[in-house]
């Protein structure tokens, strides 16, 4: 009973998360409408769905609770900070399984019928926007518990631009400061491009999934460890009256 | 547990202090001290209410209790254990002074979601629900949305949050903000119900008459030190002596201030503090005797308002 309010929260916290679901499986029913149409389907859930759907989903998790003070009630009922951070990332991560079946389930079901797109390494795509969501939101979690309200989306969003522009930038002469900088960032930020590469190859080899799989996994790991021990540390201090 | 029998108080803090610290603080090796040595218990089944000015340092205090803040130095004990323990927080309600809900969820859903959290099963945590919601006289709106309450309804749903899984220790701060004088009365009920059921309630409000008639067991605070009021205020001259005098009397103005320092001299009443009401007969003897007329005598006891000014006024220091 616990465990089921903690997961139904974090798909009732605010009232538009539902409407972002249905906004993203409008955009698949959509991009079949136009005729001949390009598109790789996987590369859009992998976007969609890995990319998108955790910064929006995960937006103030925990930060509007601590500006509302909503968090201040929260620690003190008997629940190990651990087991709250944990049942959020479940719920936010049940919440792209639900979402991933049903996209998937559109795409398939229109694919067929009007055989528009391609489907390459369709389940490929789709493990991979798994991995990649379940790391930005379990990165976005702990965040969210430094900064308040939701501004967990803006550093995240920030950390993106910048991996993109230091890539950009540096492409064209590279040194050894921007390897190393890019190097740093693609180790302990989500994975994107690695994913993104280990999807769009013809051939993966089974190794090269297990690794990805293994990056993936020790960063949400080191990401919920951090996040846990910085919701246990904090102190909820409130200003007095 | 805290146990019925259990010896020891229910909230016990020693030497409490705390120093908040920012950047900007830390940069200058100090920082901002909220609270000072703090030490008191409070036995089972009291209310004890929290007073002081703004920044004296009561929501420290109320949140070092509820385990949200740690303390600097010293130690604090809930039912024996650490506040931040889960046996402490299986003993504890806590409501904050600005309660804030998911305005998805209805005010019985509220309930329900925190009776879960306690560890209710589904059909237990229903009851709950239905049980508080009809103690706080929130039947009515059971499944309206938290964000189209009134202020006083919200209120009394984060009571309601508080009392989820009938906790012995209740730690309330600002109850009464935004209830009608209904409310503050069925709230002042409640209280005083539950501390007969045994609960203990601590309870910080800036009304203080309202206080007053729910306990007079008090922690003043200020600028982080408690002042032991019942030694220092209450000792001294907490007692208005008013005696009314006819207008056409002559009056030695300048003789009275010099025999009563602090007295209030108006044209038909002479105001002066006593400590205690054995000491107003030789007072009104000696003006009679002097052929003062006087039309009217009267006593009154300084309020906890009253108190609360003076002690302020006076900067604290007892």
């Amino acid at each position: 009973m616990k465990g089921f309010e903690l997961l139904k929260e974090t798909f009732l916290r605010k009232s538009y998360l539902p409407v972002i679901h249905l906004i993203v499986f409008a955009i698949y029913l959509l991009l079949y409408v136009p005729a001949n149409l390009p598109v790789e389907w996987g590369r859009l859930l992998f976007v969609c769905s890995g990319l998108l759907l955790p910064l929006v989903l995960t937006q103030g998790i925990f930060g509007d609770d601590i500006a509302s003070g909503r968090i201040r009630v929260l620690v003190t009922k008997p629940l190990q900070t651990g087991e709250l951070y944990l049942w959020r990332l479940l719920g936010v991560s049940v919440q792209w399984i639900g979402h991933a079946l049903c996209g998937a389930t559109i795409i398939l079901v229109l694919h067929a019928v009007t055989n528009k797109g391609k489907l390459d390494n369709f389940a490929l795509w789709c493990l991979c926007s798994g991995i990649l969501y379940a790391t930005f939101a379990s990165l976005s979690m702990t965040v969210s518990i430094c900064v308040t309200g939701g501004r967990n989306f803006m550093v995240l969003v920030f950390g993106i631009v910048l991996l993109g522009t230091i890539s950009v930038l540096a492409g064209p002469h590279p040194t050894y400061a921007s390897d190393s900088l890019v190097a740093i960032i693609k180790h302990v930020f989500p994975p994107v491009q690695l994913l993104f590469q280990l999807a769009n190859s013809k051939t993966p080899l089974p190794g090269h999934i297990a690794v990805r799989v293994l990056h993936g996994g020790i960063l949400i790991g080191a990401y919920t460890l951090i996040g846990t021990v910085l919701l246990h540390t904090r102190e909820f201090a409130h200003r007095e009256s | 547990m805290c146990h019925p029998n259990a010896t020891h108080p229910v909230i016990e803090c020693s030497q409490i202090s705390k120093v908040y610290r920012t950047s900007y603080t830390v940069l200058r090796k100090r920082g901002v001290r909220a609270l000072h040595n703090l030490s008191f218990s409070v036995s089972r089944g009291n209310i004890v209410g929290l007073i002081g000015p703004n920044g004296a340092g009561k929501s420290t205090l109320l949140g070092i209790a509820a385990g949200l803040i740690r303390p600097t130095s010293g130690h604090m004990r809930v039912c024996g254990h650490s506040p931040r323990s889960i046996v402490a927080k299986r003993e504890l309600g806590y409501m904050p002074e600005s309660p804030h809900f998911l305005s998805l969820y209805s005010a019985s859903g509220i309930l329900r979601y925190h009776a879960s959290l306690r560890g209710m099963g589904r059909r237990e945590a229903y009851d709950e629900a239905a049980e508080l919601l009809g103690e706080l006289d929130l039947t009515d709106v059971a499944d309206r949305p938290s964000y189209a309450m009134s202020h006083g309804m919200r209120q009394r749903l984060a009571l309601g949050v508080a009392l989820v899984g009938n906790p012995s220790l209740l730690i309330l701060d600002e109850p009464s903000n935004g209830l009608d004088p209904v409310g503050i009365v069925r709230l002042r009920q409640l209280l005083t119900k539950l501390a007969e059921d045994g609960k203990t309630i601590l309870v910080s409000s800036h009304r203080l008459g309202e206080l007053e008639k729910l306990t007079s067991q008090y922690i003043f605070l200020h600028r982080g030190r408690r002042i032991d009021i019942q030694h220092s205020v209450l000792a001294r001259e907490t007692i208005q002596l008013r005696i009314g005098l006819l207008r056409q009397a002559s009056i030695n103005a300048h003789a009275l201030s010099d025999r009563f320092p602090g007295c209030r001299i108006t044209d038909d009443e002479l105001t002066i503090r006593v400590k205690c009401v054995g000491e107003v007969p030789p007072i009104v003897r000696a003006l009679a005797n002097e052929g003062i007329a006087i039309t009217s005598v009267t006593t009154a006891v300084d309020s906890l308002e009253d108190v609360f000014v003076r002690v302020c006024e006076e900067g604290g220091d007892s």
